[in-house]
């Protein structure tokens, strides 16, 4: 088989683009929080339960 | 994640009848201002006077809750007000915050329905005070934050 040919990409090349998709979805989440009405963006509490648990 | 204006509302209604002025800082100012980060407390920063002790106790009561100082090494620092649905922190004195009047000059105003509002404190604000406490948490949380000042900064010059 030829060098060429070779079709699986290195580790290094998967973890760069992991984190390229990452920092994209993340922007994405910034300009869609930036987006909204500062009124509409009440919804940011976890709460804790009394039983020790969390409200997500 | 649990929407906040109810109880955010209910805090601005209490602190304007004691005649407590606060600004809104930490992660919830953060999230307010545009930052998708959560909050499990509300941290109002408020000057350190006498007649405010006063006034967080009364706020403390009319929310239901009572105020301490917890034991923590930053206790001289903060009261809080518990018994609420979220804790409440009254912040008197806070890493990378000079004065009240200058945090609540570059403050955002936003008004919450029935006559109330509260001032937010300026991302950068938020991101100085974060960068300068610098414990895990408030670095743990400075990318995200930057980030979005980065592109708040963007979209305002575009």
């Amino acid at each position: 088989m030829k060098k060429n040919d070779k079709k699986r990409p290195s580790r290094r090349a998967m973890l760069r683009a992991l984190r390229r998709d990452a920092d994209i979805a993340e922007l994405a989440h910034i300009r869609e929080r930036l987006a909204l009405p500062m009124i509409e963006r009440t919804n940011f509490m976890y709460v804790k339960l009394l039983n020790g648990g969390w409200v997500l | 994640m649990v929407d906040a204006l109810y109880d955010l509302r209910r805090v601005a209604a209490a602190m304007a009848n004691a005649g407590l002025e606060g600004v809104l800082i930490g992660n919830a100012g953060a999230a307010l201002q545009g930052a998708p980060v959560g909050a499990t407390d509300l941290d109002f920063f408020v000057r350190s006077t006498r007649l405010n002790k006063k006034k967080i106790l009364a706020v403390a009561k009319e929310l239901g809750g009572f105020a301490h100082q917890p034991s923590a090494p930053l206790s001289y620092m903060k009261y809080r007000i518990d018994g609420t649905t979220f804790p409440i922190d009254m912040v008197i004195g806070a890493h990378g915050i000079e004065s009240f009047k200058g945090l609540r000059s570059r403050s955002t105003v936003l008004p919450l329905g029935n006559g109330r509002l509260v001032h937010v404190a300026a991302l950068g604000d938020i991101i100085r005070s974060k960068r300068a406490a610098a414990r895990p948490k408030d670095l743990a949380t400075l990318p995200i934050l930057e980030k979005t000042l980065h592109e708040k900064e963007r979209q305002e010059k575009a």
